[in-house]
């Protein structure tokens, strides 16, 4: 084994979780584990471009890539009720409601912008600085695009802005 | 201590859609990365003769006079990459290119977005970041760069910088052309709205 394929291996061990589970977050489970698949090639092609803290930019190689796999399917769909002049196809949900309907519903009544920077604020569990490179913007842009979507979530589950004694400094306090 | 906003991350991630996803087992994950490296890194077809084209769009609409300017490119059967060379002729006048509309561009094989990874006098290495139409493959590399002029509805390159590149179809036995004149060039807002328009 090469030195390169040496540390893209640790690195697939480090990454290949956290982007499993991002990938099963926002696409059915076929489409995740190709996306995953084409992510991983893309970091193996880039390995010298991959900074220290690599789950940021891995996490925007995997939204290019599903991205990429969204607008195939998309094309195929076109292309399969043309030929069969079927009713268009529901696009499969990527999550399962389960017990938590009220909440996907409210997150599905966001703008795409707002749900995704909750989503990876609350289930990748990433900081402001890494939700901004994530997202390729500003810290700032982030820290503000997150405020906002805490308080339309509330807003769309008829919560409060805020639990009781906790009306300032949110922003300040975003982690 | 609590946070203001614990209750909705606690909310958020009790509906965690990946939360019983089960973890990979080692030897799995080791397989996944060998997968990847067996992979080829970048492109190693030797080059094809390359030849600078200017190529008349014959279409409706008033676009029968139109010119554009083109890059010859080499698609490559064999690796993920491929080989384009930009090279406006002289001869076209910046004043003959038609507005980049998106019903110009909805027929063309090859769309994408890509990155300049690197840039040297005779070559510009392009990471393809997003596909829009057809398999460029993950490496796009550009030759003759140097000959592209802004009087020729050319574009430049800087390393780290994105560019959004179309590719019309060619004639039997021709190899296929990217499309200057503002049909591809350095992405923007605008460009990628017509890309959408086009491609989405």
């Amino acid at each position: 084994m090469s030195p390169g394929e040496g540390r893209f291996n640790a690195l697939v061990h480090e990454i290949v979780e956290p982007v499993r589970r991002y990938l099963a977050r926002r696409t059915d489970p076929d489409t995740a584990e190709d996306v995953l698949a084409e992510t991983l090639l893309v970091c193996w092609r880039r390995l010298d471009d991959i900074p220290s803290d690599p789950l940021p930019w891995v996490y925007v190689v995997a939204r290019h890539c599903l991205a990429n796999a969204e607008r195939s399917r998309r094309r195929r769909d076109r292309l399969t009720q043309r030929l069969r002049a079927m009713e268009p196809a529901v696009a499969p949900a990527p999550e399962d409601p389960g017990d938590h309907d009220e909440l996907h519903r409210a997150l599905a009544r966001l703008r795409s912008g707002d749900a995704e920077v909750l989503r990876l604020w609350a289930w990748e569990e990433l900081s402001i600085g890494q939700i901004a490179r994530a997202l390729e913007i500003s810290e700032n842009a982030a820290s503000i695009r997150l405020h906002r979507a805490k308080r339309r979530l509330r807003q769309s589950l008829g919560k409060p802005d805020h639990p009781a004694g906790h009306n300032q400094g949110e922003r300040r306090q975003d982690r | 201590m609590t946070h203001p906003d614990d209750d909705l991350r606690s909310l958020l991630r009790g509906a965690d859609p990946a939360a019983r996803l089960a973890p990979l087992q080692p030897d799995r994950i080791t397989a996944m990365a060998n997968t990847a490296t067996s992979q080829p890194t970048s492109a190693s077809r030797p080059r094809s003769p390359r030849r600078p084209l200017l190529f008349g769009l014959a279409g409706a609409g008033g676009l029968a006079a139109a010119v554009i300017a083109v890059a010859t490119l080499t698609p490559m059967a064999t690796t993920a990459a491929t080989r384009v060379t930009m090279g406006a002729d002289p001869g076209l006048a910046a004043g003959s290119c038609p507005g980049v509309l998106p019903e110009y561009l909805a027929d063309w094989k090859l769309a994408f977005q890509a990155r300049a990874e690197k840039v040297t006098d005779d070559l510009v290495t392009l990471q393809v970041t997003e596909v829009f139409r057809g398999e460029p493959g993950a490496v796009v590399e550009v030759a003759g760069h140097e000959l592209s002029d802004s009087d020729y509805s050319g574009f430049g390159f800087t390393p780290g910088d994105d560019y959004l590149i179309t590719v019309m179809d060619a004639a039997p036995g021709d190899t296929p052309q990217i499309a200057l004149c503002g049909f591809s060039g350095p992405a923007s807002p605008e460009l990628r709205a017509v890309y959408e328009a086009a491609f989405g």
